[in-house]
């Protein structure tokens, strides 16, 4: 054996993996050959300098810190599981519910989305659409508990803790399944509920890492890899939920596949776009005001990235450097009246991505 | 189970974590007490910041009180956990690199926190003040030895020869085979050796 192979071999002998023949070559290596002794010695050294590196206390803070998000999010999941569940005793019926309920909810994203693909014009107001559309659905399936799903936006809204809950809870969170509903559910959910809301629970969820506003997407992304993961596993259930949904859209075959993909990529902007800070305003000419603003946008350094109009309304989103915000909004207040909801710190020069709404005033108001 | 710390046992963690799972917020509390400090530290040695270490734990425990239904138990909970921490590190590290462009962040810089603010305190008063300074000043140059090699090889050598982890634990926590393990930690050990051989001289 040669130096250059003991040498590879100190590592292991460091750790005492070797077998004890080869202890035993090294042993009698190294008592014989200086450089070989002094690269095993040198080794010795970087690890006992290692070892002795300082151990830190963590801050005291952070135990109280995690554990109060610990329990926002317990919150949350909560509210919206008993919300929903609570009316059901057995589970079959639920998990029917589940597929039905998730399939018509892509059916009407889809719908949604479909002028939307085919360029910009006038669309019915999405929100109030597909929560009439939802809420149909749903008491059409449950006679007799319509009374109980009133307005699944207020979902968000946490419900009174109590043990019973919790055990409902406990029941639930153990199958994986429900809490990818759940999940899905509260992912289709966010761009239902009104902008008031948002921040809620789809704010939360993308507020995360708070001033990292840079991309939404990704960290909402990212929350939902572990969960996503194990949506392969259920693959079963996977595709007869989505065998029902093909079902409900038979003439347009094609089209599905997608439109449930945009479906999922809009749901997903959907719920990082009920997160952007917002700035609403309300004025006489809302052509002309919107003109204004991206004039006024790019005067600041920014630029417009999507434009949509619904009825009576006008919606942007542009992109912006936080600190040019304030500029923005003192500057529509010259088109009428202007309402900012508030937002997470960032970085000054940091490119935020802005919603802006222009209400048309009708005249007889 | 190797450990620097007097930590739990693999059995007690099992427990609360079934408690968790269950519904019990406050057991995912008792996880947290246990294995935050030895989390920090990990996170302190990667990425060499207490500011940075501490949101790189509390985004990993979070993402673990998420993800506590998945936890199969046939790790131990810490080996899953650290495995977390590593992940965070990692993202954390690729986000900084998109954010250099607005705001150089030197990982190397373990001498002065993210305000430019000097770290160490000035040396106590004594007869010791001046190995005091001697220590803190060799410490400061083994980080930056470790804060300057890749990370995958970082990984590895903290795993290993600052949280003592067995070759098994860390290829749970890596998900690579023994092997590997063994090859790693051998270049890992010559690339900090060259690296504190340029620091600090002779060793």
């Amino acid at each position: 054996m040669d130096c250059r192979d003991i040498q590879k071999m100190l590592s292991a002998y460091l750790d005492g993996l070797l077998s004890a023949d080869d202890k035993e070559t090294v042993d009698r290596h190294l008592s014989s050959c200086v450089n070989c002794r002094e690269s095993f010695e040198e080794l010795e050294k970087a690890r006992a300098l290692l070892r002795d590196l300082k151990t830190l206390e963590p801050p005291p803070w952070l135990g109280i810190k995690i554990m109060a998000q610990v329990r926002e999010e317990a919150a949350r999941k909560e509210s919206l599981l008993t919300r929903l569940f609570s009316a059901f005793p057995s589970r079959a019926p639920l998990q029917a519910l589940g597929v039905v309920v998730l399939a018509v909810l892509a059916f009407q994203v889809y719908r949604m989305l479909v002028p939307e693909m085919t360029g910009m014009r006038e669309m019915p107001r999405p929100s109030s659409q597909v929560q009439k559309e939802t809420k149909e659905t749903i008491n059409a399936v449950v006679p007799g508990k319509a009374g109980k799903e009133e307005a699944p936006a207020d979902a968000l809204a946490p419900a009174p803790a109590s043990s019973s809950l919790n055990k409902q809870y406990a029941a639930e969170a153990s199958k994986d399944k429900r809490v990818e509903d759940e999940v899905e559910r509260e992912r289709a959910e966010a761009p239902v509920s009104s902008p008031a809301a948002g921040p809620g629970s789809a704010g939360r969820g993308a507020q995360g890492g708070q001033s990292d506003t840079l991309e939404p997407s990704p960290r909402q992304e990212g929350q939902h890899t572990a969960l996503r993961q194990d949506r392969r596993v259920e693959a079963p259930t996977q595709e007869a939920r989505q065998d029902v949904a093909a079902g409900l859209t038979e003439q347009r075959s094609q089209a599905v596949a997608a439109g449930r993909a945009g479906a999922e990529k809009a749901v997903a902007a959907g719920v990082a776009q009920e997160a952007l800070p917002t700035i609403l305003v309300r004025t006489r000419d809302s052509a002309a005001a919107r003109q204004v603003v991206e004039e006024t946008v790019s005067e600041l350094g920014g630029k417009t990235i999507e434009t949509s109009a619904q009825e009576g309304r006008i919606l942007l989103v542009v992109e912006l450097a936080a600190a040019r915000l304030s500029d923005l909004a003192e500057n529509m207040k010259s088109l009428g009246e202007v309402t900012t909801t508030p937002q997470a710190a960032a970085e000054a020069e940091a490119p935020l991505r802005v919603r802006i709404e222009i209400e048309q005033l009708s005249v007889a108001r | 189970m190797t450990s620097h710390y007097v930590g739990p046992t693999q059995c007690d963690d099992n427990e609360y974590v079934a408690r968790c799972r269950n519904g019990e917020v406050e057991a995912f509390g008792v996880l947290v007490e246990r294995h935050q400090k030895k989390m920090f530290n990990l996170a302190f040695r990667m990425t060499g910041d207490e500011q940075e270490a501490a949101e790189v734990v509390q985004e990993a425990f979070l993402s673990a009180f998420r993800a506590i239904g998945k936890f199969r138990g046939d790790a131990a909970f810490s080996t899953w956990l650290t495995g977390i921490v590593l992940n965070q590190a990692r993202t954390r590290r690729t986000q900084l690199k998109t954010r250099a462009h607005y705001e150089p962040v030197s990982l190397d810089d373990a001498r002065e926190d993210r305000q430019g603010n000097p770290r160490f305190d000035p040396p106590a008063a004594g007869p010791s003040a001046l190995e005091q300074v001697e220590k803190r000043a060799l410490q400061e140059a083994v980080q930056e030895a470790i804060n300057a090699l890749d990370e995958e090889t970082r990984e590895v050598l903290i795993l290993r020869d600052i949280q003592e982890y067995s070759y098994e634990e860390i290829a749970e926590v890596l998900k690579i085979p023994d092997g590997t393990v063994k090859s790693r930690i051998f270049r890992a050990r010559e690339a900090l050796k060259a690296k504190l051989k340029k620091r600090l001289g002779d060793l």
